[in-house]
């Protein structure tokens, strides 16, 4: 890969090309061989800066390791790490950021932030991060690094750019989910009584104790343990079989039209809280978008407990990345049929996009042969 | 060391060393020493991360009260207002050490620095200015440097990077990258010092950079008997001269003292002796024909001045400060050559030989080519020149009469018609030294009573005086007796540096002498102030104090020579002669083969080329030479960056352990004992070996004592257990170690 250095006029540089224009101008007025002096000194600083600084960057190459996705409006991780070739200049002061250039798409998602190697010695290298604030939900392309000094002296800004593609996401914005109303928590805790967790009973096996939130049932409560805590504690059992929950993502506003982008943005940040709630209870969560023809079924989780979790929390990142990945503009109004597309005896929390400016509870649905059974929460 | 507390101290030396050279340039000691103190109370504020800055309002309050004062100065003497800005600019940078402040802040007392320095370039070239620049330069460097690090950790992120700190190690790379850069940049400095032209688009800009000279002193248009003149007692250099003669050997020690004429005065009324604006013909009598001194050669070199069979001296003159108008030579300059200006400016008088600037610029040197004995040849069409003479003068006076006495005592006679007489130069001589022997020299002035004569006074009464009355009192008695002689004022340079190979000129050695008409086309020099005197009165300083003063004196020779008067002359010499050993040294590898080689015998043919060759192994064997010594040299100076480096960092390491780690530090103060127990063995002839253990060492003791060699031993388990053991010992410990130091110091002592 062949590296070409760039020079960038900034305002400094000016100023001291000018009063080096004048120191020489001045020397040749005056004779004055102490104003020669300074002059070629300045000369000197100017050049010398230009080599330093120009070998620096040469000696330097970075590389992206990857992106870590944020939710919207968190700051997502871009981490490089460094290698300063050289065996004779050290690094100081050089700054790395990203470039809108080489097909890079990532203006619209995180505003970029710079991060800085203060020192680095001769044939060593490290490992840096730079926070971006991510301003939009989406995946969008990292296309070129760029490194980026003006050591030694200020005078010229010195930058190359290290072409390479990394893919980024931000995810859909964070909801908590203890916000959902108190029926669709019971839903979704499987207290509902069309609640498949109903239909196969909670196992006898203590999962773990947690907090109460809204939509529990009472009957989970462990009473003795709260009231020696002093607040509400709720048993979580070990499920005899793992529930599978879909949540079907409806962005259309009405008859054969999609709804507003703002509304879809709130539906969809919602149905990544319901994910991420479902993951919570210990259900495999599937996702249904008509409107994009997205379609991933819910993975029963084959271990339990902790491996299981992660497992789970796989399927949650798998998921809330498709979220992320929706394109509104590709999307389509299409028929929410349900039944059609999942099947029989499948639970199903509806988030539709209709209603919605803010983040509003979800309706809760379940199918059965033949017809489906809205559960509006 | 947290990067912005490095950033306050590169600022402080940055402006400290500023404001010096400020001082320097401006030769203001008041300034110098009152900015000094503030800026050493900055201390505790610049280097101390906890140092507490003076409070907003005190601050506003000061730089508002400097601003009132830069105005009224500017109100009172607009002329000074230059002057009081960069004051008020020394003082601002001074407040700002003073003051927290962000790094836009910082930015801007820098600059203010740098461009306070850049105008002391403006109105100074003293060397002690070049020396403040050499200081300056990497103190700036530095601090530029450390701000760039700075301002870079600011801009990046949200500032996280400000507070964090420097990574070990950094500084020290930060070091010789930055003594790398700063002596690349002054590298390239020479190479735009050495090549940018010099004599051209000057004075374009009006006065613009341009230094003018301080001007000390000089020759005086007139002399004074009795009231002023030349005397003086300043130091201050003049000039500086080189005198070298036909094969360019240097002759300073020869010609010493050399005396350097600058003036001649020929009309003498009321005590005073001024330059006649009259011209004379062959009896003496004012000449109708012009009021105008008759110039000979415009500065342009002219070798029909030359007589054959006398030594030919070449001045190369370099004015260090006072006067240029007048340009001081040896006597009868028969050519020269100014090094910067324009030839035509110069002025030649044909009546004395004397020379002078006319073309108001500041000459800065010039060549001069004198036969000192040697009789005058007047170019072609002014022979005329010489066909003049002085009025008689001086008849009945007390000159006259000392005159007619003294050749009457030798038996020498003059007669007053005459144009030149036989006996000239030999009554010259006798007036000469007889002044010397039997008049006393002095630097008392007395004034002359009302009415009275100063050379009668000195004739009659007085019987001493200084040179200006020797001379006066010669050219009297010669004018007396009819003989052409006039005074001449210059000076007699007896400071001669063999390091440097010139002549100091001081103010204090300016001199007057006498010339004389011996024969119609010669005129000789006489000097009748007694010699050892005048050395006296016209030598430098001596002593320790002076030794110093010289060496600093010729370092400031070589400042003025090769830095302040780097001229286009200079320039061409010295690219000039890299230019012929570049084309030696090609010629040398590629050597020309003969026009006709067919005319040439196989052996001549043979020779060539063998000697071709071996001019390119020659040159081959320098390259390779060159080569190996630059690696060689190169590598030297990375091994001893990295012992250097390396020294550094293990002391900054220890320096830093003992700063944080209390108990490292206890321990290390409680190891004084075995410090001072191993320098006491040292001194007494018994260093321990690199591979030498301490217990070993004092077991080997024995040879001095088995008691020393046993307390020792016991005192190096103490030291063990303080140092591998890392444990604290305790006061009983310590008394002991302290005794058994004792007992081995005495043990050692009476074994010596």
């Amino acid at each position: 890969m062949i590296l070409r250095r760039r020079y960038h006029v900034h305002p400094p540089g000016i100023v001291y090309c000018i009063i080096t224009t004048l120191l020489g101008l001045g020397a040749l007025n005056s004779q004055n061989n102490l104003l020669f002096g300074a002059f070629g000194l300045a000369l000197g600083g100017l050049l010398i800066s230009g080599i330093v600084s120009g070998a620096m960057l040469m000696g330097l190459r970075v590389t992206r390791l990857g992106v870590e996705p944020a939710p919207e409006g968190e700051p997502v991780v871009i981490r490089y790490e460094v290698e300063n070739r050289s065996r004779i200049y050290p690094i100081f002061a050089v700054r790395i950021g990203e470039h809108r250039s080489h097909g890079a798409t990532f203006q619209r998602h995180i505003e970029p932030r710079e991060t800085l190697v203060m020192h680095l010695a001769p044939r060593s290298r490290a490992r840096l991060s730079a926070a971006c604030p991510s301003e939009r939900r989406g995946e969008f392309t990292l296309g070129a690094t760029q490194i980026t000094t003006r050591f030694p002296f200020g005078i010229i800004r010195k930058s190359i750019i290290i072409p390479e593609h990394t893919l980024g996401l931000v995810h859909p914005r964070r909801v908590d989910a203890r916000r959902l109303n108190e029926a669709v928590g019971r839903a979704l805790a499987g207290e509902d009584p069309c609640s498949d967790r109903q239909w196969q009973g909670a196992g006898l096996d203590l999962l773990a104790l947690r907090e109460y939130t809204p939509g529990d049932s009472p009957r989970r409560i462990a009473w003795r343990v709260s009231a020696r805590l002093g607040e509400l504690i709720v048993r979580d059992s070990q499920p005899t079989k793992p529930a599978r929950r879909w949540v079907a993502l409806d962005l259309t506003a009405g008859d054969s039209a999609m709804a507003g982008d703002d509304a879809c943005e709130n539906a969809i940040a919602l149905t990544a809280a319901v994910i991420a709630r479902i993951t919570t209870s210990g259900a495999a969560p599937g996702l249904l978008v008509p409107a994009s023809g997205l379609r991933i079924a819910p993975t029963p989780a084959t271990l339990q407990g902790v491996a299981g979790a992660t497992t789970e929390h796989a399927k949650e990142r798998e998921l809330i990345d498709e979220l992320a990945r929706l394109d509104l503009s590709r999307c389509r109004p299409a028929p929410m049929d349900i039944g059609s597309r999942i099947g029989p005896n499948a639970s199903v929390v509806v988030v539709s996009a209709r209603t919605l400016t803010t983040p509003t509870p979800p309706r809760q649905q379940r199918t059965s042969p033949g017809n489906s059974e809205a559960v509006t929460a | 060391m947290r990067l912005d507390a490095k950033l306050r101290s590169a600022l402080f030396w940055m402006i400290g060393i500023g404001v010096q050279v400020y001082c320097i340039a401006e030769a203001n000691v008041t300034l110098s020493m009152l900015a000094a103190p503030v800026w050493l109370l900055a201390w505790p504020v610049s280097m101390s991360v906890k140092g507490r800055p003076l409070p907003k309002l005190v601050l506003g309050l000061i730089a508002l009260g400097l601003t009132i004062r830069v105005l009224a100065a500017a109100i009172v003497s607009p002329e000074d207002f230059v002057a009081a800005v960069s004051r008020y600019i020394v003082w601002l940078q001074l407040l700002k050490l003073f003051d927290r402040r962000e790094p836009g802040d910082v930015a801007q007392a820098m600059a203010l620095s740098v461009f306070l320095v850049l105008g002391s370039c403006l109105t100074s070239n003293s060397m002690w200015l070049g020396v403040g620049l050499l200081v300056y330069t990497p103190a700036a460097l530095w601090g530029i440097t450390i701000y760039q690090l700075y301002a870079e950790a600011l801009r990046t992120g949200d500032g996280e990077f400000r507070d964090r700190p420097v990574p070990p190690g950094a500084f020290s790379h930060l070091r010789r990258l930055g003594a790398g850069a700063g002596v690349a940049a002054m590298g390239v400095a020479v190479v735009v010092f050495l090549l940018m032209p010099r004599g051209y688009g000057e004075g374009f800009l009006g006065d613009v950079g341009v230094v003018e000279p301080v001007s000390v002193s000089g020759v005086p248009e007139e002399v004074r008997l009795g009231e002023s003149g030349l005397i003086s007692t300043s130091f201050a250099e003049v000039l500086s001269v080189v005198v070298t003669d036909e094969q360019g050997r240097n002759v300073g020690e020869l010609v010493k003292p050399l005396y350097l004429k600058a003036l001649t005065l020929d009309e003498y009324a009321n005590g005073r002796w001024r330059q006649s604006r009259q011209l004379y013909n062959a009896r003496g009598r004012a000449s109708a024909r012009s009021h105008e001194r008759p110039l000979v050669f415009h500065g342009v070199t002219d070798e029909s001045n030359v007589v054959e069979g006398y030594p030919v001296y070449e001045q190369r003159i370099r004015f260090l400060t006072g006067d240029r108008t007048r340009m001081p030579t040896m006597n009868r300059a028969i050519r020269m050559e100014p090094d910067d200006d324009d030839p035509r400016s110069v002025r030649v008088n044909a009546h004395d030989i004397t020379l002078f600037n006319v073309s108001g610029l500041a000459l800065s040197s010039y060549t001069v080519w004198s036969q000192p004995d040697a009789p005058r040849v007047p170019p072609e069409g002014l022979r005329d020149a010489l066909d003049w003479r002085y009025p008689r003068g001086f008849e009945g006076s007390a000159a006259q009469r000392l005159a007619q006495r003294w050749i009457g005592e030798a038996g020498l006679s003059r007669d007053p018609d005459l144009w030149v007489g036989p006996d000239d130069h030999e009554i010259a001589r006798l007036f000469e030294a007889r002044l010397q022997k039997e008049f006393d020299y002095t630097l008392e002035m007395i004034a002359p009573e009302p009415g009275e004569d100063p050379i009668d006074m000195f004739l009659t009464r007085t019987k001493a005086g200084h040179c200006e009355y020797f001379a006066s009192t010669m050219t009297a008695m010669l004018r007396s007796l009819g003989i052409d002689a006039r005074v001449v004022t210059g000076y007699a340079a007896t400071e001669y540096n063999e390091t440097t190979g010139a002549f100091l000129v001081r103010e204090n050695q300016s001199h007057a002498w006498v010339e004389a008409r011996t024969e119609p086309d010669r005129w000789r020099t006489y000097d009748p102030s007694p010699s050892a005197e005048v050395a006296t009165a016209h030598q430098g300083p001596s002593g320790l104090v002076a030794f110093a003063r010289r060496a600093i004196k010729a370092a400031n020779a070589f400042w003025i020579d090769h830095i302040v008067g780097f001229d286009r002359n200079r320039q061409a010499q010295a690219l000039g002669s890299q230019r012929s050993r570049l084309r030696a040294f090609f010629e040398g590898l590629w050597p020309t083969p003969p026009e006709s080689p067919q005319g040439e015998s196989d052996e001549q043919i043979n020779e060539f080329r063998a000697a071709g060759t071996r001019t390119l192994i020659g040159a081959a064997i320098q390259v390779a030479g060159l080569v190996v010594g630059a690696f060689g040299l190169s590598v030297a100076l990375i091994i001893l960056m990295r012992r250097l480096d390396l020294f550094f960092e293990a002391r900054q390491r220890r320096h830093e352990r003992l700063r944080h780690d209390p108990e490292h530090a206890l321990r290390h103060r409680q190891a004084a004992f075995f410090r001072r127990y191993q320098k006491a063995l040292r001194r007494a002839g018994h260093p321990r070996g690199v591979s030498t253990t301490p217990m070993a060492h004092a077991l080997a003791l024995g040879s001095v004592s088995g008691d020393a060699a046993r307390d020792g031993a016991a005192l190096t388990a103490l030291y063990y257990r303080l140092r591998f053991g890392q444990v604290l010992l305790g006061e009983e410990e310590l008394e002991q170690a302290e005794r058994l130091l004792g007992r081995i110091t005495s043990a050692l002592r009476s074994a010596r």
